[in-house]
């Protein structure tokens, strides 16, 4: 027997046990920006041909309120000089000349059994999520997706070898209403065929298991360490065989359906074992620092109980999204530059977002009760939601940020391989379930923003470009097709070909 | 993570491992619990010996005898199963019953269990990155801290290892352990793969509890841990049914009535053949019944069926309300084994001073919390209670229309389908009328007109019977920053007549005489782990009611005596997919 103290360096996932290694950083190195992480290294990516990346991001938010609307800019042409108030950030983040947006869109509609191709039922929340991610129509009181997502329709192209073929993140804890569960499918945006079935694909929403797999598999340089880390990584690939083989055992004596169910789990356990495979750690690959316990989740808060004394005083319907943002940003931006993955599918919110909007801007209400007065009718709603779309715009651009101050293998910035969408849930115009016009519950004048040059995009500096009726999944179709996928999605062809011009 | 240290010695006085029975976290600890003996019979810590396990290792479901089939009736009362992975909250407390340790993160690290309304329903469930990732490291963790702690490893690995590469002891604790972790025995092909794969690495890393780690993490991963896959032995004439093994039925009995995995009493019982027994089973059902953990399942149970599972997490005042709930299941299910529906018609309420306070009713003495009677303050039972009250509301108050869709669906287990989109409603905005401005039941008028009066009149009437009582479950007299809306307070459930305020709402529902089934229904849904019901279930839930029902109406313990014991729980129907 050893004389060493039981349990020493026996570790976890990353190594020593979470506790300690808290303990012994106290979780800084968060703190640290991966611009400076990478400072003064060559480029990191192993491939031997240069990868194309692609982000997929989503926030569950209508534009305006009363026909206001504080976030497509006023005219056509050149974007950096019409920056609206919720496109602010791109800005901050220098990132407008590599950003477009397209304004005008439309998602059809129909009534049960009139439902047109890409389009979605008349009831509005959530209805939209499905056309807009899968390009397939919504059925109704189904918010189920119908086709596979571009994250995944892109996966056997762009790909390649890498651990995790998506990363699908959630950046909202919770749903923060009734019992504060997923929401039901709501909390899904990504959606993969496995064979002949459609498979959703439930995010994660812990940045700390996201993290912990990311850094899996990595060795790191100095030997001592290296030696640990391998026999630490090899006993963790051994557990996984042997679960996967009695997993595999299993399978054979269950029921047709739970058949299903198990296979299902054996082929994540699959990918487990792929991404415990061990990686040397480039010399330019830095792990970040570890972002330490999740934040609590916060609690529900009922319809209506903004204002004062209400639960959105509080910190309720809120779990420091704030905080969760910037980790898987920070995450996927580790994942690409370090070529662990190249596409991400980043939910940041629910459609019909409950989020507190209180610990953010300062907004006693959520996101959703934004876009019906909870903060004012007039200019002062409509700059609340645009505060809203906002939001989500900054964690997006500094994801473009980063990406962009970040070496290429070849010397260039790794944005000049990416494309990349953010889309929202709701444009603001006519609403064909309470017949009215002006309305945040409308799939008119929807936008989508698409940045990156993979392609050829942003040859010119970026634009904003109005395709009125127009369907936004031609935008995502465009950035598809920048990275050498299909020209279409689910039942949505089409490009947007000024974006490469 | 934290570990909880207070149970006894790892190893009971005939030489076996001992059943980790301690105090539970949180929920577990207001009630001493029972002893471990005081839950045997005799007859059943003879069968804790050792040797009573050498008999029954072998493969689960490889080809099992074919059972006798049961009469029609009892066939077709036979429920599909599902293979049901353990919720968060499942988890957290088997792992702590195996280790000591408490998950008190899980939730947070697995993907959320969607409510329908329970949280262990397994047609949601899928499997995803974000699961196996998130179990697997959570399992690296509790690893970690069994395997750094001598307190915990010497209570999971039942003898000393003797060199880095002790053979024999290894053995010995994935024998012991896997029996436990699992839920049942582990093949001789098992426990050779888990030495082969795992003790060596203990040499290379010269600590043999390096190799109990691996093997830890490996339990903590294992289908046969995160999944209840229930495997049959075919029915004689019957081939949509299967006989379960009497390890399935051990993890149903101890899933249902303490939501963890089986103590090593049940797994004995399994072992020596004891759960086909209904005499036994009942028994056992009882001494289960008898432990604290049955209280907290029951809680959680009425929390996530009656909406009010969030509560707990509010202000000291929630705290307070959730304890008063508890306590009168506590007292009228567990201890005085009055019907369901006595919840219903309590006139004693567990108060503390400032929940009596804030109930308008007279504090207990001393300062604590105790029993105080409900005088002639209007309020009654179940119905009365800050967790029922303020279980749902909307638009900054309460919703009569949230309030008696509730109690409809909930508690008389009726379908109320949202608006169709072809009224036009946005249930987003309050109710209006044509004067914004007028009181409150002034403005629900606007349901009472052609297509919103089908379903409203089920709701509105019922939750305006309790407009006295605010989103808080206080008292008051008129509306919220509206003294000039006096709220009436009178209410109806259509069919039945007129009430006002809680105690004379509850004698209506009594007297309508739906609420027992749906009780029982609603228990069902629970056990079975899924919303939908078929003609089988419904088959077994009225064969439940009426042997629960003794005449004075429906007793869950005898619900759950009778669905232990009975034949079909002891089977399983084969899913068809797609239904």
């Amino acid at each position: 027997m050893s004389d060493r103290k039981p349990g020493a360096d026996r570790g976890s996932s990353s190594g020593p046990t979470r506790r300690r290694f808290l303990r012994g950083l106290g979780g800084v190195a968060l703190a640290l920006p991966f611009l400076e992480l990478y400072a003064d290294k060559p480029a990191v990516a192993q491939a031997t041909t240069k990868p194309k990346r692609y982000v997929f991001a989503f926030g569950g938010t209508s534009l305006g309120i009363a026909g206001i609307d504080r976030v497509s800019p006023s005219a056509e042409g050149a974007l950096a000089g019409q920056l609206s108030r919720g496109l602010a950030p791109l800005g901050t983040a220098g990132v407008a000349d590599v950003t477009s947006i397209v304004s005008g869109l439309k998602i059809p509609w129909g009534a049960d059994g009139a439902i047109p191709a890409g389009g979605r039922y008349v009831a509005f929340h959530s209805s939209t999520p499905c056309p807009l991610a899968s390009g397939v129509r919504t059925s109704p009181g189904d918010e189920r997706l119908k086709g596979p997502t571009s994250d995944w329709v892109l996966a056997p192209t762009i790909a390649g070898d890498t651990k995790n073929p998506v990363l699908a993140y959630r950046v909202q804890a919770a749903f923060y209403r009734g019992s504060n569960g997923t929401g039901g499918t709501r909390g899904m945006l990504s959606a993969r065929m496995n064979g002949a079935t459609l498979e959703e694909v439930p995010p994660v929403s812990s940045p700390r298991t996201a993290f912990a797999s990311l850094t899996t598999g990595f060795i790191p340089p100095d030997p001592a360490d290296a030696a640990r880390a391998r026999f630490l990584l090899e006993r963790r690939a051994s557990v996984a065989d042997l679960v996967r083989g009695d997993t595999e055992r299993l399978i054979p004596k269950l029921g047709a359906a739970d058949k299903i169910r198990l296979q299902r789990h054996l082929d994540e356990l699959r990918a487990l074992e792929k991404r415990l495979e061990a990686v040397d750690l480039p010399e330019s690959c830095v792990v970040p620092g570890d972002p330490g316990d999740d934040p609590a989740i916060g609690g529900p808060v009922e319809n209506g109980q903004q204002g004062s004394g209400g639960g959105y005083d509080s910190m309720a319907a809120y779990s420091d999204e704030e905080k969760r943002a910037s980790v898987f940003v920070d995450l996927i931006h580790f994942a690409m530059a370090c070529d662990i993955s190249r596409i991400a599918n980043l939910m940041f919110t629910y459609s019909q977002c409950f989020l507190n909007m209180n610990p953010i801007y300062g907004y006693p209400t959520d996101l959703h009760e934004m876009g019906h007065y909870s903060m004012g009718g007039g200019e002062t709603g409509a700059n609340a939601v645009a505060d809203g779309v906002a939001w989500h715009v900054k964690h997006w651009a500094n994801l473009m940020k980063k990406l962009r101050e970040t070496e290429d293998f070849d010397g260039t910035s790794m944005l000049d391989s990416t494309a990349m969408i953010l889309c929202f849930e709701g444009g603001l115009g006519y609403d064909p379930e309470q017949d009215q016009q002006g309305s945040v519950h409308s799939s008119e004048n929807m936008v989508v923003l698409i940045g990156g040059k993979a392609g050829g995009l942003h040859k010119s500096p970026g634009q904003h470009i109005r395709k009125p009726d127009h369907h936004p999944v031609e935008v995502i179709n465009t950035a598809m097709k920048a990275l050498g996928g299909p020209s279409q999605l689910g039942e949505v062809s089409g490009t947007i070909d000024e974006l490469f011009v | 993570m934290q570990q909880q240290r207070n149970w006894g010695s790892g190893v009971d006085r005939v030489g076996c491992p001992a059943t980790m029975e301690r105090v539970a976290p949180r929920t577990r600890a207001r009630r001493a619990r029972l002893p471990v003996a005081a839950l045997l019979s005799a007859s059943l810590l003879t069968s804790i010996a050792c040797g009573a396990l050498a008999g029954c290792v072998g493969e689960i479901g490889d080809g099992g005898a074919v059972s006798t089939g049961p009469s029609p009736e009892i066939a077709a009362q036979v429920a599909v199963s599902g293979a049901r992975r353990l919720s968060a909250v499942e988890y957290r407390s088997a792992v702590f019953d195996l280790v000591g340790v408490d998950v008190s993160d899980a939730a947070l690290v697995l993907p959320t269990d969607e409510r329908t309304p329970f949280d262990n329903d397994y047609t949601k469930q899928t499997a995803s990155q974000a699961l196996i990732d998130g179990v697997e490291l959570l399992a690296g963790e509790i690893a970690a801290e069994v395997t750094s702690d001598p307190g915990l490893r010497g209570a999971v690995v039942p003898c000393t290892p003797q060199s880095v590469a002790d053979e024999a002891c290894f053995r010995e604790f994935v024998t012991v352990f896997g029996r436990r972790a699992l839920r049942r025995p582990l093949g001789d092909d098992e426990v050779e793969a888990f030495t082969t794969a795992f003790l060596p690495h203990a040499v290379t890393d010269d600590d043999f509890w390096t190799a109990v780690d691996s093997a830890l993490r490996a339990f903590f991963q294992h289908p046969s841990f995160l999944y209840r896959a229930e495997i049959g032995s075919p029915v004689a004439g019957q081939p949509e049914l299967e006989s379960l093994d009497d390890f399935a039925v051990a993890s149903r009995i101890s899933f249902l009535l303490w939501g963890t995995t089986p103590p090593d009493f049940l797994l004995d019982a399994a072992a020596a053949g004891e759960l086909r027994d209904e005499a036994r089973l009942r028994e056992l059902a009882e001494l289960m019944l008898a432990d604290e953990r049955a209280l907290a399942r029951l809680s959680r149970f009425h929390a996530m069926w009656l909406a009010y599972e969030e509560l707990s997490a509010g202000s000291s005042l929630a705290v307070d309300m959730v304890r008063e709930t508890e306590a009168l299941l506590s007292r009228h299910i567990l201890e005085e084994r009055l019907p369901w529906t006595s919840l219903l018609r309590a006139s004693e309420t567990f108060v503390t001073p400032a929940l009596a306070t804030h109930y308008g009713l007279e504090a207990p003495a001393g300062g604590g919390a105790a029993w105080v009677s409900y005088g002639d303050s209007g309020r009654q039972g179940l119905l009365s209670h800050g967790s029922f009250l303020s279980a749902v509301s909307k638009f900054g108050d309460t919703s009569p229309t949230q309030r008696g869709l509730l109690i409809q669906t909930r508690l008389f287990c009726q379908m109320i389908n949202h608006p169709p989109p072809e009224l036009m409603v946005n249930i987003d905005m309050p109710p209006e009328g044509p004067d914004p401005n007028a009181c409150k039941s002034q403005r629900y008028d606007m349901w009472k007109t052609d297509g919103c009066a089908s379903c409203h009149t089920l709701m509105d009437p019922v939750g305006f019977g309790l407009e006295n009582y605010d989103a808080m479950g206080a008292y008051r007299e008129t509306e919220p920053n509206r003294p000039d809306c006096p709220i009436e307070g009178v209410g109806s459930l259509v069919g039945f007549g007129e009430f006002r305020g809680p105690a004379e709402l509850a004698e209506l529902m009594i007297s309508a005489g739906d609420v027992d089934a749906c009780v029982a229904r609603t228990l069902y849904r629970y056990a079975v782990g899924r919303f939908a019901l078929d003609r089988h279930d419904e088959a077994l839930v009225a064969r439940l009611v009426e042997a629960a029902d003794l005449g004075e109406g429906l007793r869950i313990d005898r619900v759950i005596s009778e669905y232990v014991s009975s034949e079909p729980f002891r089977m399983r129907r084969q899913e068809v997919i797609g239904e």
